[in-house]
């Protein structure tokens, strides 16, 4: 037996392994600060919690935090909240219902289902960033900004910056820093009613794109108005079409949730995350839907596999308590 | 306008003291940047400080994580690489002491599996076998004398870089090599 010195030593560090550290880390890095703390501090902090949360339970107030990115403790005004890895600060009020349908390095998608956020973006070439308020599409071209959506009103306070706002079957609107836009989000088959508040109107701005941002956008439509057969087709066509563009994993993905949840066809859906080789596919969100594709085809082996890579990538992942409770013999 | 600072992918290698610098402005391409070019040389040196153990990824990621929340306190940015060293034979220590703990008093035995994929493709079967005994050798050293040894004999470090990467006098450090050199010698690995 000899002791090699590092010139001999033979490892080998594959670029595979390096995307996954880099994902790996880049998930801990997001997550919320707690995470990275010691031990003692995280015990403390579940005591506290513990406590008020058995205090509230007792005086019969019990949080039902929606989703995940519910960020903020109380009042109904913007509270400082979710900081995003590439410098972007989300503030949402507590009663706000925020969801991030999608955080990629090319494309930050937020959705405001009701309530009231602030948004403080820095441009960054070759990102995207949407706030969807029902039918209303707000890009984000860097900005401090608020959204507010109750019930089917929308209103846009642009503080600094500009956003372009974008309603189905009509031109987009682009406000500027102290401009307030007021419209209502409606389904996408009548016009949005739509009015510049506090400040004279802004031309509109013709909508432009390549072919790829066209189908792109018309998938999402197409999903938001929750019309499945018309998402898929688009999805589908994006994937085929279009395999090199970033956006073609995040196509995947959708149809793989489609195909898993609402037309019960796990193998098609696999057959989906499969056909795509793009960085997305790879995702937290991609592997606990292999996950529960191969569970619900009681592929038990592939199953675990995909499991343990899910719990090994992603050890506080957001879908780790669903992807741990998976594969298990019926 | 307002104070948007806007951050680019650069075009141009950036020096280390400028990375650091943009890591510390928030810029997230430059933390993938310094993540992505010192990658390779902290997995490496994981992996020759712990032997191919599955828990060499979670030692990487503490090594990024320790170094991006501690960037601001470096203080000769030029050396980057070897900041980020030290924080990995740190934290390596720490991982088997922690270890070598629970084993004494908690009697925990450690599982930290192992990581096949780590040795290269074109490793003959005959060395990785042959590594492996040398690791299960040096597992059975104290921890201070196993990395001394190490860093001396793999890494080719100097006695002061042992002792200052160790936190130990000169003296201890050439007597922590000299008795892990002699039990190895004794479990018949050559040195």
């Amino acid at each position: 037996m000899k002791l090699p010195n590092r010139a001999q030593f033979p490892s080998d560090v594959s670029d595979v392994k390096l995307e996954q550290a880099w994902r790996r880390l880049s998930a801990t890095l997001q997550a919320p600060k707690h995470t990275l703390q010691r031990r003692s501090v995280l015990l403390a902090a579940a005591l506290v919690c513990g406590t008020a949360l058995g205090l509230g339970l007792f005086f019969g107030h019990t949080a039902h935090p929606k989703l995940v990115t519910q960020v903020a403790p109380s009042p109904s005004e913007p509270q400082p909240g979710l900081r995003l890895l590439d410098g972007a600060e989300v503030r949402a009020a507590a009663n706000a219902d925020l969801r991030v349908l999608e955080a990629q390095s090319q494309r930050v998608a937020l959705e405001l289902a009701s309530g009231k956020a602030e948004f403080d973006v820095q441009h960054r070439e070759g990102r995207q960033f949407v706030v969807l308020a029902g039918s209303i599409t707000v890009r984000v071209i860097g900005t401090l900004f608020t959204v507010e959506h109750e019930g089917q009103q929308v209103r846009v306070s642009v503080k600094r910056g500009r956003v372009s706002v974008e309603r189905p079957g009509m031109p987009n609107l682009s406000i500027a820093a102290q401009e307030n836009w007021e419209g209502q989000a409606v389904s996408a088959a009548l016009p949005a009613e739509s009015s510049i508040v506090d400040a004279p109107a802004v031309a509109p701005r013709p909508r432009s794109g390549s072919p790829a941002d066209a189908l792109f956008e018309q998938a999402m439509q197409a999903r938001r108005r929750g019309n499945t057969a018309q998402a898929l087709e688009a999805f589908e066509r994006m994937q085929r079409e279009f395999p090199s563009d970033p956006r073609s994993s995040l196509a995947s993905l959708e149809v793989a949730r489609i195909r898993l949840d609402e037309m019960g066809d796990p193998a098609g859906a696999l057959r989906s995350l499969d056909s795509s080789a793009a960085d997305g596919a790879g995702s937290e969100d991609a592997l606990a839907r292999r996950v529960e594709g191969y569970d619900k085809l009681s592929e038990l082996e592939r199953c675990r596999a995909a499991r343990a890579q899910y719990l090994k990538l992603y050890p506080h992942g957001a879908h780790r308590a669903v992807v741990q409770g998976r594969c298990t013999q019926r | 306008m307002g104070n948007v600072t806007q951050f680019r992918r650069s075009k141009e290698p950036l020096s280390a003291p400028e990375l650091c610098k943009r890591v510390g402005d928030g810029d997230p391409f430059a933390k993938e940047e310094l993540f992505r070019r010192h990658f390779r040389m902290v997995r490496g040196l994981s992996f020759r400080l712990l032997g191919a153990r599955g828990d060499i990824e979670d030692l990487v990621q503490d090594v990024f994580v320790e170094a991006f929340a501690n960037l601001h306190k470096i203080r000769e940015p030029e050396h980057l690489g070897s900041w980020l060293g030290g924080i990995t034979v740190h934290l390596a220590r720490r991982r088997l002491e922690r270890e070598r703990f629970r084993a004494r008093f908690l009697f925990q035995r450690s599982d930290t599996g192992c990581a096949d994929d780590s040795w290269a493709k074109s490793a003959p079967p005959d060395a990785v076998v042959e590594l492996r005994e040398v690791y299960s050798a040096l597992g059975e050293l104290p921890v201070g004398h196993r990395l001394a040894l190490v860093l001396s004999r793999v890494e080719g470090y100097s006695l002061d870089e042992v002792a200052k990467s160790l936190e130990v006098s000169l003296a201890t450090t050439k007597r922590w090599i000299q008795r892990a050199e002699s039990r190895l010698t004794e479990a018949g690995v050559q040195l």
